[in-house]
């Protein structure tokens, strides 16, 4: 007994010390190939794209966000286990099982790496090199000793002695190559994470072409110098967040969990959320501390996944009202579920004027809702969705007195001519935006020192979702005058002239410029 | 059991060395919930820094945030110039401004005004905006620029002299707080009110 209790240890310890050579091995190769490619990473992903859903379910209630870390570390247990096991079987005497056990786990991981969308066979290695590590430190482990045992040998032998390594021996190299595989693993990983950080993972991904794309429209804007552009570039989008470190994750081991009060929780890959069918639309965003006249207001257009088609995968349950996000680095945006499901085009948005997030922008996946302020819809950096109600969670901004009701006022500001600029006297262009998003702008008027309202010019737009462009030629007399202007939206509510500060529910209040003509 | 012996030492060498670099990743990921950190009242000078609350949107560091007309309207001490650029219609003008230098005349300033004129000034606008204006500087300028003579808003120059923690505009009127940091301007308050044509 005691001697089958020492093989039993000594194939257990031989399993796992051949385990740690296999992920030591494949994540020093992983450095070549990509984190794609390392083993347990390429394991989970094929895990998730075939838990059942009872399975899910049970997870991400029971793990809650934390389901990916579950996951792997329950890969991780497992595969040790079954190394484990797998040593224990094969100990003494059959070492082609040990092998041959390594040989299988190099083949599964390799083609689950090799199988993976954008994937190609070098992806394999890792897991082929691991394999033969494994093999191979199994067989040190497993062999006959070269060296005469001490003691009585020949036949007066104990049985089986002859074929194994001393135990002391056995034991410290199992602890050794343990030891020298988990520090190997180790500075792999850290290896990984410099060479592949998350701008080569951003330059990688390809935005499929979109289903459905709002149609570009001539004459969206006026040639006048400093004027807005109709479409905001990236560089000079308006940012507002809370984070001190923009976050910076990559696509390969991204995830999106679904879950709360909706019948099928679920996980999305980044690579899943390519694949659904991708809308792009133009879409006015206003932050909610954009004070009147304000720069925290912009226009691009998105790409992304329409809210609806998502929300249809994993069913919302009735009562539930409220879309709580969160993000990577823990701000919670709470939406409006109904707006994401009543025909306004609100998305998970992957890709801006054309190209992916930019990492200021929420890379890889953030939400965008037409007609909401940033903190009632747009959360950024994008890793969970729970549904349930206002009633039950308070997100960020609500915690701290912004108004539930997030919907953005219509608004018109001034952006040329500047705060106190000089000008001559005669023709001066006055230009500048107007905003109701959902509704649209009908009408632009301008007055001059409290005078009477003149109509503006308005550009083109591709949608009652974006702003609207407006112009309006001033025949200026020297003085110093105050220029006022206020927006009739296609409603035909005219902009109110009360004036509210930002917070709690936005800024309302008609913009005026002082300059001074001679 | 030579060879076991390099094995641990070397195995025990590369996992410290895996060990000691994991917090540095970890930290190059972190995120804060935090706004930006403060800007300490320590870039500030003058006898009458210590008016101005210590906390909330009216504190130093309350300020830095807001663009300068909000950023005044937080802050007890600058209640009566607030009422007055509302009067004059300039509170949007002042906080969408790309970068300027204000002089603010605090409480006192305007209270040491004979009342008769404060109310008659209060009432004309376009005198109003002229005076506001004249307090009012193109461009941040930050103590090491703020000596000589500027071009106001209004078009006419005033001219600053002192050095240190210590400046007065046009010979008069002293800076009892100076380089207070608004989003979009860089405020000195002073303790009276300046005169265009004087």
């Amino acid at each position: 007994m005691r001697t089958q209790a020492r093989q039993a240890v000594a194939g257990a310890a031989s399993g796992t010390a051949s385990l740690a050579a296999f992920f030591g091995a494949s994540e020093l190769l992983a450095i070549a190939t990509g984190p794609g490619s390392q083993p347990a990473i390429a394991f989970g992903q094929v895990v998730i794209a075939h838990t059942p859903e009872w399975l899910k379910n049970f997870a991400i209630s029971h793990f809650g966000e934390d389901d990916k870390l579950a996951l792997s570390i329950g890969i991780y247990v497992i595969f040790a286990a079954l190394a484990a096991l797998t040593g224990v079987l094969a100990w003494p005497g059959r070492r082609w099982l040990g092998v041959s056990a390594a040989f299988v786990l190099g083949a599964v991981t390799g083609l689950s790496a090799a199988a993976q969308p954008s994937s190609s066979a070098s992806q394999a290695l890792p897991s082929a090199i691991g394999a033969l590590a494994a093999a191979a430190a199994f067989s040190a482990l497993c062999r006959p000793a070269k060296a005469p045992l001490a003691g009585p040998a020949g036949p007066n032998a104990p049985a089986g002695a002859a074929n194994v390594l001393p135990r002391r021996q056995l034991l410290a190299g199992a602890g050794s190559l343990i030891a020298l595989g988990a520090a190997t693993y180790v500075l792999g990983r850290e290896a990984l994470a410099r060479a592949y950080n998350a701008a080569a993972s951003r330059a990688a991904v390809r935005l499929p072409r979109p289903f459905s794309a709002t149609p570009k429209v001539a004459g969206t804007s006026f040639d006048v110098p400093g004027l807005a552009p109709y479409i905001t570039p990236n560089k000079d989008f308006y940012r507002v967040d809370t984070a001190l470190v923009v976050p910076e994750l990559s696509t390969e081991n991204y995830s999106l969990t679904v879950h709360g009060m909706v019948e099928r929780p679920a996980i999305f890959s980044f690579d899943d959320l390519l694949r659904m069918p991708l809308f792009e639309r133009a879409i006015t965003m206003v932050c909610v501390s954009n004070p009147v006249g304000g720069p925290y207001v912009g226009n691009a257009r998105w790409l992304g996944v329409p809210l609806a088609h998502l929300l249809s995968l994993v069913r919302p349950k009735p009562g539930a009202d409220q879309l709580f996000m969160t993000s990577s680095d823990g701000m919670t945006i709470g939406a409006d579920l109904k707006a994401a499901t009543d025909g306004r085009p609100a998305m998970l948005a992957v890709g801006m004027n054309g190209e992916p997030l930019p990492f200021e922008h929420g890379f890889p996946v953030r939400a965008i809702i037409p007609g909401f302020y940033g903190y009632a819809s747009a959360c950024k950096w994008l890793v969970d969705i729970e549904v349930t109600t206002y009633a039950a969670k308070k997100a960020y901004w609500v915690k701290r007195g912004y108004a539930l009701d997030g919907r953005v006022k219509l608004e018109s500001k001034i952006d040329t001519p500047a705060s106190f600029a000089q000008l001559k006297a005669g023709p001066v262009s006055v230009a500048g935006s107007a905003w109701h998003p959902g509704v649209g702008i009908r009408k632009v008027q301008v007055s001059v020192d409290d005078g009477p309202w003149h109509d503006a010019s308005l550009a083109a737009v591709e949608s009652v979702d974006t702003w609207r462009l407006w112009r309006w030629e001033w025949h200026a007399a020297p003085g110093s005058h105050s220029l006022k202007v206020r927006a009739v939206d296609n409603n035909g509510r005219v902009q109110t002239a009360a004036s509210a500060p930002v917070y709690p529910n936005g800024a309302s209040g008609l913009q005026s410029v002082v300059v001074t003509v001679t | 059991m030579k060879i076991n012996r390099t094995l641990v030492a070397s195995a025990s060498a590369l996992l410290m060395a895996g060990v000691s670099l994991m917090p540095a990743s970890a930290m190059a990921q972190s995120k804060s919930m935090n706004d930006a950190p403060p800007v300490t009242s320590a870039t500030d000078f003058g006898p009458a820094c210590g008016a101005v609350p210590k906390a909330g949107a009216g504190s130093f560091a309350g300020m830095t945030k807001a663009p300068v007309a909000t950023a005044a309207s937080h802050n007890p001490v600058l209640s009566t110039l607030v009422s007055a650029v509302e009067k004059a219609g300039l509170v949007d003008t002042l906080n969408n401004a790309k970068a300027l230098t204000v002089f603010a005349p605090d409480n006192a300033a305007f209270a040491a005004v004979p009342k008769a004129a404060l109310h008659a000034l209060l009432a004309n606008k376009a005198a109003l905006t002229k005076l506001l204006e004249y307090h009012v500087v193109a461009g941040r300028l930050g103590p090491a620029a703020l000596v000589g003579v500027h071009k106001t808003i209004e078009g006419e120059t005033l001219s600053v002299a002192g050095s240190g923690a210590s400046f007065n505009v046009n010979g008069t009127s002293q800076v009892v707080c100076g380089n207070v940091q608004t989003a979009n301007a860089t405020v000195y308050i002073i303790n009276s009110v300046l005169n265009p044509s004087a």
